[in-house]
């Protein structure tokens, strides 16, 4: 606006000083003209040429006084030389000039006529000058005649005279009328440009000021921006770090809580557990849920095309959700083209899962449809059809928003973050697709999205390793997990044994190279974040000491893409995304190890409390010692011993937190030593171990995994009870709320 | 030798008709100007009387141009002002002109030798009356050189011409 102004302004100043140009121009023709004008009439001055007249009358009567003294011939041709003298000046008083010059002076031109005509009426009489009887009469009436003449010419000399001033302050006075209309006109011209350069100088000043302003704008925006960039890296990396964090307790909530299904437990406490479990599960995915749509929120997403079966990511979709609708009672009917195409796998999987997911969610009864189709120009276009609730037409528009349910009720009734489709939306738009919803007929809805999958190659048919094993499957061989988490490793290892398999533990990747040097392992099941040596440093050692053929699983709570792009570029065979339950455990294991049929009798009589006792890597208790001691001191002192350390384990686990929080190293540390050697003494060896796994941690300043140790007091606890009650049904409730007390 | 008796005889009558040049004859008819100062040449006791005849005798020349004194174009003609002083052997460089009326003006000789000025004797192939400015008019080429169109010159063209004094 202001901009604009200062434009008109100078537009405005411009017009001015053009109009001022056009005056002086004009002002200076005129004067140029003035002067053309006077160089024209320039001529006998008029007063002079009068003065002359005057003059020469007053001559020619002195020469015919002359003539009175007596009259010769000589003295004759003079006055006929002054009268023609006379008369050749007549002619200045009649001429255009002198005419146009006192054409306004009524009287000076009357007399200038009254003049000429007096000397030419004078012609005969001095032309009959001569020696004759009237020469005397002629004469003086010669004289009288010039006398009258002569006061005229006077008369005429002083009236010019007048008249030339006249016309000279006249000229004067128009010629400085020029001159100051000339000023005038060149001072205001000059004052504009003067106004112009200002403005300009304005203009330029404010430029220079918002160049200026623009400059430190640009820098702090960028400075904003990295900032920024510093903040969403940040945000990012806390948010890896959280889900890592939280899917830790998480995996082993969800572990235990897996294992924990299989003990004898009545109809409350079954149900009770089953709902710690779905919590569980809930949880884990919203936890899943909000750190894709942070990712893609912060654009930190890297898609990896590649091409893949089609099919196997249908398959993986009905084996998960299959399940899920069977136990809704509902269908689930997949229809795909068998097809390598080409986009993120694992991106398309998470819209279907999310899709299908939702249908199965608010579907109660008919069924769910999930289309998939290729057209011409290598688009994969996908329709999910529910014969569910439907949506409300006017509910469409906001059904893709961020954290949008369609209302408080169905989020009561189903749950879920609302996240679901938003991330789902965002993450198709982001693969160059599209999605929408559109009613379908006979109820429920139909979802469906396209998204480029170009090239398209012919399928070789669907691989058989992703179809579902059944969940009891048996194997048979020797497995080392590579775990330095212990709650973690005592999950791998029940569902492991569960499954008829031996089981070693490395706490961290040089243990398990060591460990592999020794013995013979059909599967190798790696953590990638340990310390001492790492998952991926270990593999690439283990695959360069030339064992290629040995399975190695990578392991981590991390979910990632980019983790597995690392396993797999480290020289391991597979990835499995902690948590890990007895279904992804079976399916790995049934994809590389080989299987045995499943045999009912030999795990459904199996207690949690054989398998807590089998196998020699991850012993909750050392019955050895425990043996030992209750031979030497007797069973009930070790009884009392072992209720005692409870209440002490709780109490040092808390210590050693409390003094980890307030800095002091050297307190926890001791206080998980004390633990570890009372635990040692009396054959709990799995808090042994999880004391041992704290000090270290605390020691190699790593994260201090509370949540691991007081898992294993836990169990240990529960694995003793059982053993001092003979009855794994009942342990001592009190036991178990001091524990929940001191570690609260 | 015949070619040398015609060329001495050519010589003798070339020196013989620039003596007689030389030695301006007397006027015959009525004396209209009279040329006197550093002149080398004389024919009277004033210095050169010169009368029309030998005025129109002179180199001349015609110039029609606008004047302050003629209402138009007028055709001045007469012998140029550098004829003149040839003629008369002038040798200093101004020129004391004095009309019939007692005006005097001094004209520059440089004028007559620069320009083409005439003292024209006749308007329109007539001779001029005293009445009509005459007999001689100093008239400057106004028609060539339009810069001679001021006042200066105006004033130094002289009209009723009677006398010139080389000083």
């Amino acid at each position: 606006m202001q901009n604009r102004l200062s434009n008109l302004g100078i537009l405005t100043l411009v017009c001015i000083s053009l109009l001022l140009g056009g005056v002086v121009l004009a002002t200076f023709t005129a004067l140029g003209s003035r002067h053309r004008a006077t160089a024209e009439s320039v001529r006998e001055d008029a007063v002079w040429a009068s003065y002359q007249l005057d003059r020469e009358i007053k001559k020619l009567a002195g020469a015919v006084r002359e003539l009175t003294g007596g009259f010769t011939d000589a003295r004759r041709a003079d006055v006929i030389l002054r009268y023609d003298i006379l008369y050749s000046r007549t002619s200045v008083l009649t001429s255009d000039h002198y005419v146009r010059k006192f054409g306004d002076d009524a009287e000076l031109l009357r007399l200038a006529q009254d003049t000429r005509e007096r000397i030419l009426k004078l012609a005969p009489l001095v032309d009959a000058l001569g020696p004759s009887a009237e020469q005397a009469d002629r004469i003086s009436s010669l004289l009288v005649e010039l006398d009258s003449l002569g006061q005229v010419s006077e008369r005429l000399l002083n009236v010019s005279n007048l008249a030339q001033s006249r016309i000279r302050v006249e000229d004067r006075a128009a010629l400085g009328a020029d001159y100051s209309r000339l000023a005038n006109a060149m001072t205001a011209l000059i004052a504009s440009l003067a106004l112009i350069v200002t403005y300009l100088g304005i203009q330029l000043y404010f430029i220079r000021i918002a160049r200026r302003r623009f400059e430190r704008l640009s820098v702090e925006n960028a400075d904003a921006a990295k900032r920024a960039e510093a903040g969403a890296r940040a945000k990012s990396i806390f948010l890896a770090t959280m889900s890592h964090e939280i899917r830790t307790p998480l995996n082993g909530i969800i572990g235990m809580v897996d294992v924990m299904r299989d003990s004898v437990m009545n109809a409350g406490q079954r149900e009770r557990l089953g709902i710690i479990g779905d919590c569980s599960d809930t949880l884990l995915a919203l936890i899943d849920d909000i750190l894709d749509f942070s990712k893609l929120e912060s654009g930190a997403v890297d898609f990896e095309m590649a091409p893949f079966e089609l099919g196997e990511v249908c398959a993986a979709v009905t084996n998960v959700m299959g399940q899920r609708a069977s136990q809704k009672g509902i269908a689930l009917h997949v229809d795909n083209p068998q097809a390598i195409v080409t986009t993120d796998a694992t991106r398309l999987r998470q819209i279907l899962f999310n899709l299908v997911g939702n249908a199965v969610k608010f579907t109660d009864r008919g069924c769910v449809k999930l289309t998939c189709s290729l057209d011409h120009e290598d688009r994969l276009r996908v329709e999910v059809e529910d014969t569910g609730i439907g949506i409300p037409p006017e509910a469409r528009d906001r059904l893709f928003q961020d954290f949008s349910q369609l209302d408080i009720t169905i989020n009561r009734r189903y749950g879920g973050t609302g996240l679901g489709l938003a991330i789902c939306r965002r993450l198709i738009r982001a693969l160059g697709g599209d999605i929408g919803v559109s009613p379908r007929e006979g109820g429920g809805s139909r979802f469906w999205f396209t998204l480029p999958v170009g090239p398209v190659a012919e399928s070789k048919g669907l691989r058989g390793t992703e179809v579902d094993a059944p969940m009891d499957q048996r194997f048979s061989g020797r497995v080392l997990v590579v775990e330095d988490n212990l709650v973690n490793f005592t999950v791998a290892r029940e569902l492991l044994q569960r499954s008829g398999l031996e089981v070693d533990h490395a706490p961290d990747g040089a243990i398990a190279i060591h460990l592999l040097g020794a013995t013979h392992y059909d599967l190798v099941l790696m953590d990638m974040q340990m310390p001492v040596m790492s998952g991926l440093d270990a593999t690439r050692a283990i695959r360069a000491q030339g064992r290629t053929a040995l399975p190695i699983i990578g392991l981590t709570a991390n979910a990632f893409a980019s983790d597995r792009e690392e396993c797999m570029a480290a020289g391991m065979s597979d990835f499995v995304a902690k948590p890990i339950n007895r279904a992804k455990m079976t399916g790995i294991l049934a994809r590389w190890l080989p299987g045995h049929p499943s045999s009912r009798e030999t795990t459904s009589d199996a207690t949690p409390d054989d398998h807590l006792r089998a196998g020699d890597g991850g012993m909750l208790i050392d019955e050895a010692v425990r043996g030992a001691l209750r031979r030497e001191i007797g069973a009930d002192l070790l009884d009392e011993l072992t209720r005692g350390f409870w209440a002490e384990a709780t109490g040092m686990a808390s210590e050693a937190s409390k003094a980890l929080a307030s800095g002091e190293r050297h307190g926890a540390v001791r206080a998980v030593h004390t633990l570890k050697g009372v635990a040692g003494t009396l054959g709990l060896t799995a808090v042994e171990a999880a004391a041992q796994a704290a000090q270290h941690a605390i020691e190699t300043d790593t994260v201090f995994d509370m949540a691991a140790l007081q898992t294993a007091i836990l169990r240990t606890v529960l694995a003793c009870e059982t053993e001092i009650d003979g009855d794994a049904a009942t342990p001592k409730r009190d036991v178990i709320q001091t524990i929940a007390r001191r570690s609260a | 030798m015949i070619k040398c008796i015609v060329a001495a005889c050519l010589a003798l009558f070339g020196v013989a008709s620039l003596a007689v040049a030389a030695e301006i004859p007397p006027p015959k008819a009525a004396v209209i100007l009279t040329v006197s100062g550093k002149i080398a040449n004389s024919n009277s006791a004033a210095g050169v009387a010169l009368d029309a005849a030998m005025l129109d005798a002179l180199p001349a020349k015609t110039t029609i141009a606008d004047t302050p004194w003629y209402p138009a174009k007028t055709r001045f003609e007469g012998p140029l002002g550098s004829a003149l002083l040839d003629l008369v052997g002038a040798t200093g460089t101004m020129l004391r002109v004095t009309a019939l009326n007692d005006y005097v003006v001094e004209i520059p000789v440089a004028d007559f030798r620069k320009w083409p000025v005439i003292l024209a004797t006749k308007i329109d192939g007539k001779p001029i009356s005293v009445r009509e400015k005459g007999p001689i008019f100093v008239i400057y080429p106004f028609d060539q050189e339009p810069s001679l169109y001021n006042e200066l010159y105006f004033g130094r063209s002289a009209w009723q011409l009677k006398s010139i004094e080389v000083r």
